[in-house]
């Protein structure tokens, strides 16, 4: 059937590219796609059981958006009203809404001190961080335009006033576009440690460097105008093309201390929070590793101080969530009941929604005895 | 000289499963109806069932396992959810069949993005991820054909989406035409004419790009 203008080097080269071995990919990641994928479906079967399948709310957020638009505007941040109903919002509301369109990795949102997995549609009000993991990141509706926080980055919502939407970022990188002027004597204002960004309009990004106790901001403009003020000065006023960076870093200070992992930050108080670089990963995977050996070889002990050195050195690590149930049930197993209920606690603090809740609820109820 | 064999032989006795990986779970009946459903409880089966489809799939397609591959799984799983949940699915197939088609479908997708922003195939050594290994003394050899590999694999991306993935899933991934007219809802002999063109397509543009 396929033998008319067959091309036999070719169709040997293409079955080459099929017969290509695929290895099989390292526990730690695979267990981690696991966990991510299957929660992926399940929201896709609960949209399916509601009717509104992830594909199909895109389409209603789009056509909403659309709608929004054409009355006003600003239609593009309506998402998070259209995820509950299909019904437009005005114009006038969608404009003051920051809400999570897309979320790719491990990204978190404390707010009030509570920490819980980001998701699509989430609307963000003022004092609520958000943070990134590794390989992770965000897109927002912001204003009247959109803004993506890269990964490691962290980003705290101000609560808006009628003349400014600000928002602080903590580490990382934001890539803010404005396609949509703000309307007159509004203006939206990236602050990090050492200046604000404040634009009408325009498309840039502002990253955070820090190194050695020291942060600089760097501003790169795509569109647009942007000043950059700093101590109530303006610093420069940045045309489309042009960067600007802290002329010299400054030095860090208590404000601007790396945060630590919302499951850290309540049971540990000085603990190293260094953010780790990109370049982490492979270690991260091979303390997972170590953790999950010691676990199959019936060293529940070991798995469990594995499991704990991937969290102290590693506390923004995007096996964090694996790590800690893992380590709550090593240590379980190990007859350690009391560092189980901290354990799962901990846990259960990070990630009340998480993939291990039952047992950890469980555990961390406690022996009798210990409640 | 028979009496290892024999020992040997005695040690070894049959055991449930093994074999069939759908036999302990449900069928693809089964869990069609319950994706139908809406029925959350399957997910973890769904996943075990299809990712390895998904992943060769993805794998074939790149060459590698990418920093986004995870994404990509997450993406073809929810288009796998999505298709099922609409009836696209026509059960003429398996359920691995259709995921599969369905990964080439978001990898290539995948790559003209990356193409668009000039990315496609620009690799930082550093960021290897996965690979198949490769031996010291096959190296030279294992590199030329790597290269020939990521010519075609490059080549594909460039050409009309319908041709490159119609070339994929029969030359690459082995499907049967009468399998793939069902999957793209074409005819056979749509089909047919999709792979021919694509393979001259593909001819060509692999000796237009030796020559230069």
């Amino acid at each position: 059937m396929t033998g008319r203008d067959s091309d036999p080097d070719l169709v040997r080269t293409l079955r080459e590219l099929g017969r290509v071995a695929v290895p099989v990919p390292e526990a730690a990641r695979a267990e981690y796609q696991r966990e991510r994928v299957t929660r992926a479906i399940r929201r896709a079967l609960a949209g399916v059981g509601t009717g509104r399948s992830p594909a199909r709310r895109a389409v209603v957020w789009l056509s909403a958006a659309g709608l929004a638009l054409a009355v006003g505007g600003a239609g593009a941040l309506a998402a998070h009203r259209v995820f509950g109903s299909t019904a437009a919002v005005p114009a006038q509301a969608s404009s003051s809404v920051v809400a999570a369109r897309s979320v790719h990795g491990t990204v978190t949102i404390e707010s009030a001190g509570i920490p819980r997995h980001a998701l699509v549609g989430d609307v963000f009000r003022g004092g609520e961080v958000v943070t990134t993991g590794l390989e992770s990141r965000l897109s927002i509706g912001i204003e009247s335009g959109s803004a993506a926080l890269g990964a490691s980055g962290e980003l705290e919502f101000v609560a808006p006033t009628p003349r400014e939407r600000r928002v602080r970022l903590g580490a990382g990188t934001v890539d803010v576009d404005l396609p949509i002027k703000l309307a007159e004597g509004r203006k939206l204002v990236v602050e990090t440690p050492d200046v604000d960004v404040i634009v009408v309009g325009t498309a840039f990004s502002v990253g955070v460097e820090r190194s050695s106790g020291a942060v600089a901001t760097a501003v790169t403009v795509r569109r647009g105008t942007v000043w950059i003020m700093q101590g109530g000065k303006q610093r420069a006023v940045l045309s489309a093309g042009q960067s600007w960076r802290t002329p010299s870093a400054v030095a860090v200070n208590e404000t601007v201390e790396p945060r630590e992992e919302p499951a850290q930050r309540s049971t540990r108080g000085t603990a190293d929070t260094a953010r780790p670089a990109e370049g982490t990963l492979a270690e991260e995977n091979r303390l997972f590793q170590a953790g999950l050996s010691a676990r199959n070889a019936g060293d529940p002990l070991a798995a469990a101080d594995a499991f704990g050195l991937l969290l102290g050195r590693y506390p923004r690590s995007v096996l964090s969530e694996q790590a800690l149930a893992e380590r709550f049930r090593a240590l379980e197993r190990a007859g350690r009941p009391s560092a189980a209920v901290a354990a799962a606690r901990r846990y259960l603090a990070a990630y009340p929604r998480g993939f291990a809740r039952v047992d950890a609820e469980r555990i961390a109820q406690g022996p009798l005895g210990e409640r | 000289m028979s009496q290892p064999i024999r020992a040997v032989t005695t040690r070894l006795r049959l055991i449930d499963g093994g074999a069939d990986p759908n036999a302990a779970g449900p069928s693809d009946e089964e869990l069609v109806e319950a994706v139908q459903r809406g029925d959350t409880t399957i997910a973890s089966q769904l996943y075990d069932r299809l990712l390895g489809a998904v992943d060769h799939a993805l794998y074939r397609v790149f060459g590698r396992r990418e920093h986004d591959h995870d994404d990509l799984v997450q993406a073809a799983f929810e288009q796998i959810v999505l298709t099922l949940s609409r009836r696209s699915y026509a059960r003429a197939c398996s359920l691995q069949t259709w995921a599969s088609t369905i990964a080439t479908h978001v990898a290539f997708n995948a790559l003209r993005a990356r193409r668009r922003e000039r990315r496609v195939f620009d690799r930082d050594p550093s960021n290897t991820g996965d690979s198949e290994p490769v031996s010291a003394a096959d190296l030279e050899r294992a590199a030329g054909a790597r290269a020939d590999l990521e010519r075609v694999r490059s080549s594909l991306v460039q050409m009309k989406p319908e041709r490159a993935e119609t070339v994929f899933l029969h030359d690459v991934l082995g499907h049967d035409l009468a399998e793939i007219a069902l999957m793209t809802r074409v005819s056979v002999s749509a089909a047919q004419s999709r792979l021919v063109r694509g393979r001259r397509e593909l001819r060509h543009r692999l000796t237009r790009e030796l020559s230069s």
